[in-house]
């Protein structure tokens, strides 16, 4: 292609001025282009760091968040349980597991007998079936409005009436909309409401009033012999909230002692939480841990690829000096380079990671079977910030030593070692 | 003052323990606008003393002046900038990027230090005047060794340097290419540019108007009648 010649080949101007300069970043780019397999290669180490720290630390979040908020709103201290399904009611509660345990409803006013008892609400769980009779097969929950302290609080929108038979509360994960109607076992049922995001079960879950759980159950007999439909006087589980100034571990006891021989269990909701939260903290620990050694193994790599590399590379860089390169400008461009690795690695891995836990947080929290709720778009900012700036120093931080160590040879000798 | 002055001028390498001089206390001063050939035979020190000169290599003892500017005591952000715009460096053998493209290795130098004005045009105008233009968007892979050596000049005068040092500048080339090569040295030092090249090819001498020989380190006027 012919350029200018003391503007003898004019049409060739535009073509000449197209061209890029040949900045510090371009020429790093053109590196980076030419050795395709290995840049490759670099930046998939470094996005499998920028993927698992932020994908690691935006999981850990959401598990330490869905925790916090299912301790602040658990509103229960006591679940009451027919023996032997106090795991059931976690799986209930907690994952919104379909589950179905039944002891007889009488025991509502037995625990509220209890010493330190303040409020008692009876739960009834109904599981819908995997069959075509319903628009979901999930959990249905039961409840009493005018005794519950655990469902009402979380109701995002003001209910100006008592939960009506035929009425339905929706989980904020359900793909449906207040006014729309669902169906289950061939009955129609209107949502009147819908609870905010709690990182628990009854995220998956359907509530209702106590009689319309009941008459859900009948329905299902049709498909399915189920137990309340033969006995309408069986419940779920009992919650307990206890008065101020008594200790939840005594209550708990007192009512074991009590009703133990009438079939009733306790879950101390306190106990679950710390349960949950030490099985957290090995999660946690283990993914961060994880990342630590990709941090490591990445920087490694990179020290490694880059000292090998410069001595591959001594006769190019001493081209550059020869030219008129200063030891600075040698240093800019390899730092340039392993910055460029660092960054198209960081923003590959972070959107790797955000398309990957965000859009399927419902089956990772399914999956992880603990409360998870994603934390504020604030702390998700800060976590991508400090997770890019993180994984971005891999590249720099690798490289540092080469470039330092470049500048010190005698140009001739390095020019003369490759040949 | 000389356009280009050295004085006692030595180079000292250690091979294991032994001390070995390569350049051993050179004189030599280059009026501008001279095209000065140094002849020698392999290992005789000419290489050394060239990369000397061009500040590519730190002497041992002894001082060279670029109009009156002793090189070597110069920083290295001071002598970079030097050879970037005052030099044009055309190394042995094949002393081009192979990342870049024909035109981005011509147009390099520009980039090497601050300055304003038309990269493009100036590298478009070299290659041009080079018979080079039809193969700027190649690489240097492309390219053959004759080629190439026209490239290495080319990007030598890229900066419009006041003089130009050119390592062999026709080693392995054919006869005829290595004489095409000599000729463009001629055309550039007929425009005003000071050329100093070391060769060991007699063939290439009757270009220059001032022929050096050199031999175990020490430089000496005209052609050692040994060299044969």
């Amino acid at each position: 292609m012919l350029c200018i010649s003391g503007g003898r080949i004019k049409n060739h101007r535009k073509a000449c001025m197209d061209r890029k300069p040949l900045s510090t970043v371009n020429i790093a780019l053109i590196n980076l282009k030419r050795k395709p397999l290995r840049t490759g290669g670099l930046i998939l180490l470094v996005s499998l760091f920028a993927f698992t720290l932020f994908g690691g630390t935006v999981l850990s979040k959401s598990l330490e968040n869905g925790l916090s908020n299912l301790s602040k709103r658990m509103g229960a201290d006591i679940l009451a349980v027919p023996y032997g399904y106090e795991a059931d009611v976690q799986s209930a509660l907690l994952r919104g597991e379909p589950s179905t345990f039944y002891f007889e409803a009488a025991i509502t006013e037995k625990i509220a007998g209890v010493e330190g008892v303040q409020n008692v609400s009876p739960q009834l769980y109904i599981a819908t079936l995997n069959a075509g009779c319903c628009s979901y097969p999930i959990q249905l929950i039961g409840f009493e409005p005018e005794t519950d302290f655990i469902i009402q609080p979380w109701m995002s929108n003001f209910l100006d009436h008592p939960l009506a038979d035929g009425e339905i509360v929706i989980g904020n994960s359900l793909n449906a909309q207040v006014g729309q109607k669902l169906i289950f076992f061939n009955q129609t049922f209107l949502i009147v409401a819908r609870l905010d995001k709690t990182g628990m079960g009854f995220d998956t879950s359907v509530f209702m009033n106590l009689s319309t759980a009941k008459q859900m159950a009948r329905e299902s007999e049709r498909m399915k012999a189920h137990p309340v439909a033969e006995n309408a006087d069986l419940i779920s589980s009992v919650m307990v909230e206890i008065k101020d100034g008594y200790d939840v571990k005594e209550v708990a006891n007192a009512i074991l002692q009590a009703y133990a021989g009438e079939g009733v269990h306790v879950v101390v909701a306190k106990n679950m939480i710390s349960d949950i939260s030490g099985s957290l903290r090995g999660l946690t620990t283990y993914i961060f841990t994880l990342a630590g050694v990709l941090w490591v193994l990445a920087v490694g790599v990179l020290i490694i690829v880059f000292a090998i590399t410069l001595n591959g590379r001594k006769r190019e860089f001493s081209i550059y000096r020869v030219l008129g390169a200063p030891r600075s400008k040698l240093a800019k461009l390899i730092l340039c380079e392993s910055s460029l690795i660092s960054l198209f690695g960081t923003v590959g891995g972070i959107i790797a990671a955000t398309l990957v836990v965000f859009p399927f947080s419902t089956y990772i929290s399914s999956l992880l079977e603990y409360p998870y709720l994603q934390p504020s778009y604030g702390t998700l900012l800060a976590v991508a910030v400090v997770s890019s700036l993180v994984s971005f120093a891999v590249g720099p931080l690798a490289s540092a030593y080469s470039a330092i160590k470049i500048g010190r040879c005698e140009i001739y000798t390095a020019m003369r070692e490759n040949e | 003052m000389m356009f280009l002055e050295i004085q006692g001028l030595s180079k000292q390498y250690k091979r294991g323990e032994k001390a070995f001089l390569a350049v051993g206390s050179v004189d030599l001063s280059i009026d501008q606008g001279d095209f000065v050939s140094i002849i020698g035979r392999s290992g005789s020190g000419k290489s050394t003393l060239l990369n000397m000169i061009a500040g590519l290599l730190t002497p041992t003892a002894g001082n060279i002046k670029l109009e009156g500017t002793d090189i070597h005591a110069l920083n290295d952000k001071q002598i970079s900038e030097l050879r970037n715009t005052r030099m044009g460096y055309i190394p042995q053998g094949s002393g081009v990027l192979s990342n870049l493209t024909i035109f981005d290795n011509v147009r390099l130098p520009y980039y090497l230090s601050k300055r304003q004005g038309d990269a493009a045009g100036r590298a478009s105008f070299i290659l041009d005047e080079i018979g080079m233009s039809s193969l700027a968007d190649m690489l240097p892979a492309q390219l053959s060794g004759g080629e190439i050596r026209r490239v290495l000049i080319a990007r030598a005068l890229m900066n419009e340097p006041d003089i130009l040092i050119a390592d062999e500048p026709t080693s392995d080339l054919d006869i005829e290419t290595a004489k095409e090569i000599m000729k463009l040295f001629a055309r550039i030092n007929k425009s005003g540019t000071t050329i100093l090249i070391v060769t060991h090819e007699l063939d290439t001498l009757e270009f220059g108007n001032r022929v050096l020989s050199m031999a175990s380190g020490r430089l000496t006027e005209g052609i050692q009648l040994t060299y044969n």
